[in-house]
Formats: structure tokens, sequence, C-alpha cells
């Protein structure tokens, strides 16, 4: 094998405080799962084997996305450092939310510990108030954007580069503003707020443009805007220009992709349940008065 | 007897949440790769090098240095084979104070040291502040060179001192108050217990 690919995939940076949070999430998801799987009744089952996947595939994801060489190589390339931004902010939340978490997190927990959690969440308490108060799909929408925008300038860039608690508080951000906007956009529980779904809808298609733009900005630009990048060895021949212009067009097709994807499921849906609505008797629609002055009658 | 058993399995519980919190203390600083740019693409005999360093800015105690080398580009050659990595060389990192009279300070960067295996890491602990001038030596199938750039390290701060002893101060700091909070509980418990009686 070439030597510089073997290294590279040797260059994993094993993060005991991240491993620990992966495991023990991974561990109480599993065990609330088998312990619902064991009572549930078989009509319209919550623990299926799809919902254990995605959550499991969403923290393997996230593991990849921080641990592996993608993340260490994302001080040399920019490609690989918005490949590791796609990976945090639009597949591992939706993949995480998808698999409705907060039912296997309470019935992974002993008996105390999930009293407590339920308090919490309970319509009296602060925590959930305050919650609420965060979750405003107008606050979430500008956070997200606000660092997903912000994130990118390059001095905030350079510096996340430069330092590694910058790096992390980058990361930290992004990944938990995209937990908060997928969290509106899939409607997981706890449903603090039941936004319709052509709320949903307006919420990831306006979020669109401001990716594109950013991502078509980057990747049109004539010189180098994170100058941290010219001053690190460059790999198989891959120039800060052709690295930037590939990590621009990552943020702006694949990136805005799968917006419109989960833009394309609402929409489906939405036509599902109209589909699904049972039509009207012939009887009530097809009286004389209708006939005459339809949406008038008495 | 009961109130006993649920303050202990409660006290159980708070430790292990704070054990817990603890694996999610951050880290002294472990650069991978990241830094400031003290060299870029230097020329160090057949060698160019780029050199990093943490933290930022440099302080009197830990020392991150960072290194790759690559080969000096051949004249006429292509983007593509100029300054190609170089994997197996032997660095050496040297600090030597100019401000102040002390000793020189040398630590071997190796690609096992550094969590991006295409790097050379080295860590040193600069004894005082001043100026230092650190010496990258590298040998390799090509030949030797070395090139050498100066730092300024500052006097550590009090905030580092407070979280370069993180752990045992923090983990102290969060047991005496678990612990107190434990007690509070229990103590309120009693006295409940004692005004239902």
């Amino acid at each position: 094998m070439d030597p510089l690919l073997s290294a590279l995939l040797l260059s994993w940076d094993l993060r005991a405080e991240l491993l620990a949070i992966l495991i023990l999430a991974g561990s109480l998801y599993t065990w609330g799962w088998r312990r619902i799987r064991g009572r549930q009744a078989s009509q319209r089952p919550l623990a299926t084997g799809w919902r254990l996947a995605a959550y499991l595939g969403g923290l393997i994801t996230l593991g990849v996305a921080l641990m592996s060489p993608i993340d260490v190589l994302g001080g040399q390339l920019f490609l690989m450092h918005m490949i590791q931004h796609l990976l945090l902010v639009m597949i591992v939340p939706p993949l995480l939310w998808l698999a409705n978490p907060l039912p296997f997190y309470m019935w992974g927990l002993p008996v105390p510990a999930r009293h407590q959690a339920g308090r919490l969440l309970s319509r009296r308490s602060g925590f959930r108030r305050g919650l609420y108060a965060v979750t405003a799909p107008g606050l979430v929408w500008m956070a997200f954007v606000a660092f997903l925008l912000g994130w990118h300038d390059p001095t905030a860039y350079n510096a996340a580069l430069r330092s590694d608690l910058v790096h992390d508080l980058e990361h930290l951000t992004f990944f938990a503003t995209a937990m908060l906007f997928w969290w509106l956009v899939i409607g997981a529980g706890p449903r603090l707020r039941s936004l319709s779904r052509g709320a949903r809808l307006a919420l990831l298609l306006v979020t669109v443009p401001v990716n594109m733009a950013a991502g078509v900005v980057i990747a049109f630009a004539s010189q180098p805007i994170y100058t941290y990048y010219t001053t690190v060895p460059r790999l198989w021949g891959i120039t800060v220009m052709l690295d930037q212009m590939i990590g621009g067009v990552i943020m702006w097709i694949p990136g805005s992709m799968m917006y419109l994807l989960a833009a394309l499921i609402i929409i489906s849906r939405l036509i599902q349940t109209e589909a699904d609505k049972q039509p009207l008797l012939e009887s009530e629609w097809a009286t004389e008065e209708t006939m005459i002055a339809p949406g008038l009658e008495p | 007897m009961r109130l006993h058993r649920s303050a202990t399995r409660r006290a159980v519980n708070w430790l292990g949440l704070a054990a817990l919190l603890l694996l999610f203390v951050p880290r002294p600083a472990q650069a991978h790769g990241g830094g400031v740019p003290q060299l870029t693409n230097a020329e160090a005999g057949p060698y160019r090098i780029s050199v990093w360093t943490q933290p930022d800015p440099i302080r009197v105690g830990d020392f991150h240095v960072t290194v790759a080398i690559s080969q000096a580009p051949k004249p006429g050659a292509s983007t593509r084979e100029a300054g190609e990595l170089v994997l197996d060389a032997t660095v050496q990192v040297q600090a030597e104070p100019v401000s102040q009279v002390g000793d020189t300070l040398s630590a071997p960067a190796t690609r096992d040291n550094a969590v991006n295996k295409l790097f050379y890491e080295a860590d040193l602990t600069l004894p005082a502040d001043g100026e230092w001038r650190v010496d990258i030596q590298v040998n390799g199938a090509a030949g030797a060179g070395s090139a050498a750039f100066k730092i300024e390290a500052l006097p550590p701060s009090p905030f580092n001192t407070v979280v370069g002893f993180g752990w045992p101060l923090w983990a102290g700091l969060g047991l005496v108050l678990l612990v107190a909070g434990w007690w509070l509980q229990t103590s309120r418990h009693r006295k409940s217990e004692a005004a239902h009686a």
C-alpha cells in the first residue's frame, strides 16, 4: 500500500471523553430498545430494527466524523473539513432523531432516574419551559444559520485550525444547533412544539439558499480564503485553490441536496395524507344546492 | 434503615455521575497537527519543513511542536512530485534559551507521537520565560538539514495554573459539592421524617 495512504489510515484521534459519550448513549438507547421490544404490542411497534440501526448508525457516523482520519486530515485539506461538517450537520442529527431516542432513553434508565428525567420534562418544570423558549423555530433557524455562516468567516475558521479548543467549540456549536434544527424538522419526541408539515417545509427551504450561497462564494473565490491551508503541505498534488473549490462544491451541492431531500419527503407525506382522505359521498356533494352555488349551500 | 439504604444509593449514584463527568473534562492541550505556523516550507538541506507550535501564546510549561517534512522540489518537477512528504526521517527538536542562561532542551519528534501520522511531533517543557531559539534537525535518506525559529515564552498565567491542575482541582471541588448536596438532601429527609413521626 502507498505509505502516504497507510499513514493516513492510521491517523485516528481516539478521544476518551468522546468514546465515553458515544458508548454511554449507545448503551442507554440499546438497553431501552430491548426493554420496550420485550413489552410492546405487535401492531405499530415502537422498537423497530430500523430505529436501532438509525441510532447506532448516527453514533458511528459521529465517531467517524470526530475521530477518524477525516478529522485529522481536516487540518490539511479543506474538502475533508467540509465532509466532516456535512456529516456533523446533515447526516448525524437526522439519523439520531429518526430513531426517536426519548422513549428509549427513558426505558434505558433505572426507575428512579427515569422518574427524575420525567419530572424534568413535565409541563411545570423550568427545564421544559427553558427548552421551549430556545426552540422557537425562528430562533433555532437564526442560530443554525449564524453558526453555519459565522464559522466560515476566514478569521474564525483559521482560529479553529490553530487551536484545538476553538475547533472543538466550532464542532459543538455546529452539532448542537443542527440537532435543534433537525429536531423541529423531524418532529421527534419530546414534541414541545408541533410544527405543521408546511412549517417544516418552509424551515428547510429557507435554509437552502443560505447554504448554497456560502458554497458558491467559496467554490468560485479567486484566491485562498482560508490562508491556514497555504501553510500546510499539500497532499496528492491538490493545490490550495483546487481544494477550496472542491470544498465549496461539497457544501453547495451535497449539502443543499440533504435539505431538498428532506423537503421532498415532507411533500410526499403531504400528498399521501391528501390521497388517504376518504372522498365525500356523492349524496353530500351532488345536491341541487351544491351544484348551483358550491360552498354557499346552507 | 430504608432511608439509610436510599441515601447510600443516591450517594453512589452521585459519585458515579461525578466519575462519569470527570471523563468529559477536557484533556491537557493535545494538538493533532494544528497550532501556530512558525515555519512554512523553510529550506532545511534537501528538505522543506513546516513547523507549528502550541499553545498560543507560548508560556512556561508544556510546549508542543509539530513538524512536516517534504522533499525539496526538483527543478522542472510537476506539482504532484514537488514537496512529497518524507515519512522516514529522524527528527530532533532543540530549544535553547537566548535571552537568559540555561540548559538546552532536546526531544525527538516522531510520527508515533503524532495523531496525524504524516507529521512528526515532540513535547518539551519550557522552564523559563523569555526568548528561545528552536532548532529542528532532520536526518533522512536524502541527507541532513536543519532550520530554526525564535519564540517568546511568556510567564505562566494564573488561569493556566488553574486549568493545568484541572483534574485534581475540579474533581475535588466536584466531590465536595456532591457530598455537600448529598448531606443536605439526607438531612432534609431526616427532618421531614422526624416531623411526620
